[in-house]
């Protein structure tokens, strides 16, 4: 039998140790403190089975070369064509599907307004001007709202939930997550992030990994475009303020 | 390779700590009362374990089904141990 994961051998181990040494405790011994330690490293060993199988499949490192190869492929994408306008981070209601990022193939001082539905496709016209085309992309915060039991409500509470919940229980890039809202815009802050920034041209465009997952999460719940207006990273925790479109 | 890779996730080993620090001073302070009833004990670590992970509403669906399915069984035990009780008295 393969043990996939530190979490299953852990497990093995102490349901191991608890039946060899309970019975030994109990009959030999005759302890009963004795005793309800050795049951207590069996319900320890069948909790860490059962974490044991809730753990991704995918190694860490494997995961880490996805994410990197395509955070790649999408930096010399947006370098190739120059873009250099902030991504407008569009709930799901605005792509047919799940959300998404638009990067406006031009910069432009006043932010275009999006109140119907994108065509699924790459590069997209999303005003009635000749210069309102830009690139719809998919962003590691695209496939998080699947993490998630049900659409995240619109109330900080509700948004701090959920976020949490993604970013500390199923993803484990963070230790929390706090809301604060404001007038016209959100500021996160979260606490101790595991990803690193690196300073790069398409992190200025869409933000880092953390941001777009932020941001495409607060973009559904509050059912808005939005983009990433400020990223800060200091040691221990990232904030970053999301400007409402 | 820029992230760092690391072992187990951080969210779980913060419950696995706390759910054995929990069982590890609950047996402490009982033994230290002299308390010689393996039920309570039991009863007490049941009670523990459900409570932790009621307050750990953050883990992913799998890990809580996972949990809860040993809340389950820990939960069937403690009946079984009441049943007995009521058996005893009974006759």
């Amino acid at each position: 039998m393969r043990i996939r994961n530190v979490y299953t051998s852990l497990g093995l181990g102490l349901v191991g140790a608890g039946l060899g040494l309970t019975p030994i405790f109990y009959l030999l011994l005759r302890s009963v403190p004795l005793t309800a330690l050795g049951i207590s490293m069996l319900i320890l060993g069948a909790v860490c089975f059962a974490l044991g199988r809730a753990c991704p499949r995918i190694p860490p490192e494997a995961s880490a070369l996805l994410l990197e190869t395509g955070l790649e492929n999408m930096a010399a994408l947006v370098e190739e064509l120059g873009l250099r306008s902030k991504a407008i981070y569009l709930p799901s209601v605005l792509t047919n599907g799940r959300p998404q990022a638009l990067i406006p193939l031009h910069s432009n001082p006043s932010l275009p307004e999006i109140n119907k539905a994108l065509p699924q496709r790459l590069i997209v016209k999303y005003g009635p001007n000749p210069e309102d085309i830009g690139l719809l992309v998919t962003t590691p915060g695209s496939a998080t709202l699947g993490m998630l039991e049900a659409k995240p409500g619109a109330t900080s509470s509700e948004l701090e939930a959920a976020l949490t919940s993604v970013l500390a229980g199923v993803l484990d890039l963070a230790d929390g997550v706090s809301i604060n809202r404001s007038e016209g815009g959100v500021g996160i802050v979260v606490s101790h992030p595991r990803l690193e920034y690196k300073n790069m041209q398409l992190y200025q465009n869409l933000g880092s990994p953390l941001a777009s997952i932020v941001a495409s999460i607060t973009a559904e719940a509050l059912n808005q475009p939005l983009i990433v207006e400020r990223e800060e990273h200091k040691q221990g925790e990232c904030r970053i303020e999301l400007r409402l479109v | 390779m820029p992230h760092r890779v690391k072992i187990g996730m951080k969210v779980y080993n913060r419950y696995i700590l706390w759910l054995a620090g929990l069982f590890a001073l609950t047996t402490v302070i009982l033994a230290a009362y002299g308390q010689s009833q393996l039920d309570v004990y039991f009863s007490l670590y049941l009670i523990e374990s459900l409570a932790l992970t009621l307050l750990y509403v953050h883990l992913n669906p799998r890990a809580r089904r996972g949990l809860n399915l040993v809340g389950y069984v820990l939960f069937a035990g403690f009946m079984g141990i009441v049943i007995m009780k009521v058996m005893e008295i009974l006759f």
